[in-house]
């Protein structure tokens, strides 16, 4: 590590994630979520003590989650329904900013409505769930793909 | 769990609790107050599973396994720990070893048997929320408890990192602006936490 160090670069809790994923996994952004945006954590440590250069700076794109996010559609077979009526639903809220109502300590408070509607999609995923019980040999499969 | 949610950063802690009533933690919650709830997609412990790397989520007070009378912020909590709304890992082979009490953690950092990720979570009681009388200085005498006990061990001091990671912000200003919106998800950031390493 860095003694005494303040770094400026931005991170936040997926960043670990993204640590991990490089030291112990030899890949980055394997979940193609947050942790393929997020700076990896390599500017708190020191190259010398540590020996090697952890990276610090993301270098992928929006563009490149959306690539990732497409192609894991396909792989994991979601009901297309029930993205988009999320994202219908992200659109007609303007979720950008009306989610966003306090600004609270802890962050941004999602307003009850909004947190029912979710609420209402995340039953409907465990139900599409119920009805394919073959979901957990595929998800072998996909991990090792990955 | 429904990946588009984990992915625009929609935390449902505060109103699900993991799987059902008879999982270690959960006895307090009656349904209704808050729903169960599974969730299937991968996370990254699902891929630390996939390539054999070791990894425990050491919980304090895992081992008490309290009753429906011994709630949260005295007893575990098993929101408080992620892994356990996944019935992947709650129901693998590596389970027992995987979701431990912190106690287990004292004895491997003693007899050299950490995995190669290690995860901590304090009781609510020692977990700096200043609701609760004291509890911010016995969370940070218990972050300076795991410190000492890794920089005192010969086997673990050089070639160990620990991170002290606050899930929510302590202060109520912050001089610097918090970053734009996500491009990812479109919310914005709240002020900063500290993340010491």
């Amino acid at each position: 590590m860095k003694k005494n160090y303040v770094s400026h670069v931005q991170m936040e809790s997926s960043s670990l994630i993204r640590f991990i994923e490089w030291n112990w996994l030899g890949k980055e952004g394997l979940l193609g979520a947050r942790d393929m945006l997020v700076n990896n954590l390599g500017d708190i440590f020191d190259e010398e003590k540590a020996g090697i250069k952890i990276p610090s700076i993301n270098e992928n794109s929006i563009e490149d989650v959306e690539k990732k996010f497409n192609k894991r559609k396909e792989d994991t077979k979601i009901d297309s329904s029930v993205i988009s009526r999320f994202l219908s639903f992200r659109r007609k809220n303007n979720l950008s900013s009306s989610l966003i109502e306090n600004i609270n300590v802890g962050g941004p408070m999602v307003t009850s409505e909004a947190n029912n509607e979710l609420d209402g999609l995340v039953n409907i995923h465990n139900y599409n769930l119920k009805k394919r019980m073959k979901f957990s040999n595929s998800r072998q499969k996909r991990l090792e793909n990955w | 769990m429904l990946w588009p949610l984990i992915a625009y950063s929609i935390f449902l802690d505060n109103n699900h609790i993991p799987q059902n009533r008879q999982l270690n933690g959960a006895k307090c919650f009656q349904e209704g107050d808050q729903s169960f709830a599974s969730y299937y997609d991968p996370s990254i412990a699902d891929l630390l599973n996939a390539c054999k790397i070791s990894w425990t989520f050491y919980a304090e007070g895992f081992n008490e396994f309290p009753n429906s009378d011994q709630c949260s912020p005295y007893y575990y909590d098993a929101s408080d720990d992620p892994f356990t709304y996944f019935p992947s890992l709650t129901q693998s082979e590596t389970a027992s070893f995987n979701f431990r009490d912190y106690e287990d953690l004292k004895k491997d950092i003693k007899n050299h048997s950490l995995p190669s990720v290690s995860y901590i979570k304090a009781l609510g009681i020692h977990s700096e929320h200043p609701e609760f009388p004291g509890s911010f200085i016995t969370g940070q005498m218990m972050s300076n408890e795991i410190y000492e006990l890794l920089s005192n061990s010969e086997y673990y001091k050089d070639n160990t990192v620990l991170f002290l990671l606050p899930d929510e912000s302590g202060g109520f200003y912050d001089h610097k602006t918090p970053p734009k919106i996500n491009q990812l998800d479109g919310y914005q950031y709240g002020p900063r936490t500290q993340f010491i390493a």
